[in-house]
């Protein structure tokens, strides 16, 4: 039994060892990154103090292009999206920048069942907590949203191996091709460059009846809480897509009745729904519709009469 | 409790250190933790099925007693149709009873006469086609007066419910593993450190490879009719490596585990991909079932003592149940039915003589093709990617994420290695090494890696559905 427990921790010890040293060697990699996924979000917890932070998944960060917004409104803005996320992520994001700072305006991007109960084999809490967890240990913002996991997950996080789990990929490709998940000067945006196929594509139409999942609804309270709290004037938008009809979901009518908010749905704006120039695929902009779309959001935010109303002046 | 989880991590540290410090001289004392640590184990799933567990317990244990004891033929069949019976008779409600329903209706609605007849909300218990096979081989064995039963009444209940294998076999032998519950148990680094080395490969397979093949293979089922033939056919091969590290990797774990104890459980896989004939697959291939359906089903309706037709009849019959023991679904029988037809084909049909690297592609090959149905999870589904692979449809091949795609072929890699290593070199084998530098560093190196690339989220072994 003696020679099985030394045995044990000399093993142990090893591991824990080369855990720390691989980890110093991660954490220098991921803080360096010139550009990427991780150096997003390391922007957007640590650093971001733009006017305009614009939350969401792959839609946000595709067709919402920063530039356009500052041109015309003469405001600072960041795009912290990212793809295959959803509102677990947006959330911590948004926790890291509030904690800091008070953005005057948000913009949230969201889906049409962005709040309702789906049948998703990994969910959006574990998602979140996959490409978060390299942030746990340095920035608590992110905690509740890993934590949510697993009850072990603030013990785990201390292996870096383990909060690096997978990430490697994606934390080494920047030092390889850069301006692969968008280019610096884009602040956030990622644009995209293709074009619809020439096949005809079937008109969608969407008319959920699934019942609102009770916790993201009080994460998104949460959320927009938050930001209210700090004086910052939200805009929560759809985006829309191609040939798709939104007849009714629960989320879309909770959002039409939230007071706290601006909700702009672009989902059955045929301006955009039938433009097939601007797609990239039947759900995701290209270059051409992103900045078209940016264009009319920027307009209609600034048709609203409150939307200076930010804590300060702006000019 | 799932072997990958953190209750686990400290479940079993706990139920060791105790077996063998506070227990050590007393072999009643430690089957006595043994089965307590195996019910709440099982019970740390949901403890209701414990009832289950017991009650099989109690009818095979009574059962196997007054089975040694009788000697009217007519009163030892009774018996033995009893333990089928109630054993049987749990599998097919919790596991079959939805899939004769809808059977029933299908084949009703075809004759235009619906049944109204609507399904149970019914939850199937982990692990239960295992362990209900297991205490089968025990009654069946006396029955047979190939086994004595135990007046034992722990060693027996420890015996159906041995945590390390329960949920997943090994499926044992009673005439195997239940002596093992009565002998004085011996403490051996050597018999520890061979188990925790297995258990270590054996998490390499499960979270590493399993899981992270399982993350591609699923998206590429979320849209079928959209991929390639060249995804379709990637996504088959790689489902066919998930389904071999979920399951080799949790019978591995299962039998470290075991060894922790001074168990020995059987073999369950060996390197089944290397097989250059179908016999051979089937002789490294889930082992432990195949020679429980050879011994108790395949031999007992006659095996090939009536003439080639009849063997090949038996042998189909033999792997279409041994599909549907897989699961309450057609795909099952149909991917059991093709395994029943590769075997007739070699053994009494395609007698002739091939190059062995192309024995190996045909059986490879075969073999992915009927992983298609176990992984479909409709039969139409399945016609839909062999009619695609078939004919060439679409073009390029799909990564999905690229570094779940990355990570995925790279655990494939070391798999592959290891394998071709225990297959032709086993001397190089680094876990087992002469060197202890060289063993250490392979652990802790092969501990970086199931920490870095393994998946922990979401996680289920394939194998506990059936």
């Amino acid at each position: 039994m003696k020679k099985l427990i030394k045995n044990t921790f000399i093993i142990i010890a090893s591991f824990i060892a080369l855990d720390y040293v691989i980890g110093l060697a991660l954490d220098m990699t991921l803080k360096n990154s010139p550009d990427g996924r991780f150096y997003k979000i390391q922007y957007t917890l640590k650093e971001c103090e733009e006017d305009i932070i614009i939350y969401g998944s792959s839609r946000a960060e595709s067709n919402y292009v920063p530039r356009i917004f500052e041109e015309s409104l003469g405001l600072t803005c960041w795009n912290s999206g990212r793809g295959g996320q959803s509102l677990p992520f947006m959330y911590a994001m948004n926790e890291g920048v509030t904690n800091r700072h008070s953005p005057k305006i948000a913009i949230i991007n969201v889906e049409d069942i962005f709040l309702e109960y789906t049948e998703e084999e990994y969910s959006f809490f574990d998602r979140a907590a996959g490409i978060l967890r390299p942030f746990y240990i340095k920035h608590p913002a992110v905690r509740s949203i890993v934590d949510r996991n697993s009850y072990a997950e603030p013990f785990l996080n201390y292996s870096k191996l383990y909060a690096y789990n997978s990430s490697y990929y994606y934390l080494f490709r920047p030092y390889a091709i850069e301006g692969l998940d968008g280019k610096l000067e884009d602040d956030g945006w990622k644009p995209k460059h293709g074009k619809l196929k020439d096949e005809n594509y079937e008109q969608r139409v969407v008319q959920e009846k699934n019942e609102l999942n009770p916790e993201y609804v009080a994460l998104f309270d949460n959320f927009i809480s938050s930001l209210r709290e700090k004086g910052t004037q939200v805009f929560v938008i759809t985006s829309p897509n191609y040939k798709e009809k939104v007849i009714s979901t629960k989320t879309i009518e909770y959002l039409k009745n939230r007071k706290d908010i601006v909700f702009i749905d672009y989902l059955n704006d045929t301006r955009f729904t039938r433009n097939k120039t601007f797609y990239n695929d039947p759900n995701h902009m290209n270059l051409i519709g992103a900045e078209a779309f940016s264009t009319d959001i920027a307009n209609k935010i600034k048709s609203q009469a409150t939307y200076l109303s930010a804590s300060k002046p702006l000019f | 409790m799932l072997f990958n989880s953190i209750e686990f991590a400290f479940f079993l540290p706990i139920v060791f250190f105790i077996y063998w410090l506070v227990l050590k001289n007393t072999v009643k004392g430690q089957n006595i933790w043994l089965l307590i640590a195996s019910y709440f184990f099982y019970g740390w799933w949901d403890w209701r099925f414990l009832f289950l567990i017991l009650f099989s317990s109690i009818v095979d244990y009574t059962i196997g007693l007054n089975l040694h004891k009788a000697t009217k033929v007519s009163q030892r069949k009774l018996l033995l149709f009893l333990s089928v019976f109630i054993n049987i008779g749990f599998l097919c409600y919790f596991k079959y009873f939805n899939f004769f329903l809808d059977s029933l209706n299908d084949a009703f609605t075809l004759l235009g006469k619906p049944l109204e007849a609507s399904r149970l909300s019914i939850i199937l218990p982990v692990g239960i086609s295992f362990y209900t096979f297991q205490t089968l081989s025990y009654t069946i064995d006396i029955y047979k007066r190939k086994l004595e039963p135990t007046k034992d009444i722990v060693a027996f209940f420890t015996f159906v419910s041995f945590f390390p294998q329960l949920v997943a076999g090994p499926i044992e032998r009673a005439s195997h593993l239940l002596p093992q519950f009565s002998r004085k148990r011996k403490f051996s680094y050597d018999m520890i450190s061979q188990g925790g080395k297995l258990m270590l490969w054996g998490l390499f397979m499960k979270v590493v490879v399993a899981d992270r093949l399982a993350i591609y293979v699923d998206d590429v089922y979320m849209l079928l009719e959209r991929h390639s033939w060249l995804t379709l056919f990637t996504a088959h091969a790689f489902f066919a490596f998930q389904i071999y590290c979920d399951f080799a990797g949790y019978s591995l774990i299962a039998i470290g585990c075991a060894k922790l104890f001074d168990f020995h459980l059987m073999d369950n896989f060996r390197r089944p991909y290397f097989a250059t004939s179908f016999k051979s697959f089937w002789s490294r291939w889930h082992i432990s079932l195949s020679t429980w359906f050879k011994d108790y089903v395949y031999i007992p309706i006659g095996g090939n003592r009536q003439g080639d037709f009849r063997a090949g009849i038996n042998l189909m019959i033999t792997f279409i149940i041994s599909g549907f023991w897989h699961g309450a679904n057609w795909t099952y029988i149909i991917w059991g039915a093709l395994h029943g037809f590769y075997q007739i084909m070699e053994k009494y049909v395609l007698k002739f003589k091939l190059p062995k690297a192309i024995n190996w592609l045909i059986v490879f090959g075969l073999t992915c093709l009927a992983w298609v149905f176990f992984r479909a999870p409709s039969v139409s589904d399945a016609m839909t990617v062999l009619q695609r692979i078939v004919t060439f449809q679409g073009t390029g091949l799909y990564f999905g994420d690229k570094g779940i795609f990355l990570f995925g072929v790279m655990g494939l890699f070391i798999l592959l290695l290891h394998d071709y290593i225990m297959e032709f070199k086993p001397n190089y084998q680094f876990l087992y090494h002469r060197s202890p530098i060289v063993r250490y560093a392979a652990i802790v190196i092969l501990m970086m890696f199931i920490t870095t690339f393994g998946v922990f989220d979401n996680s289920q072994f394939i194998y506990f559905q059936f």
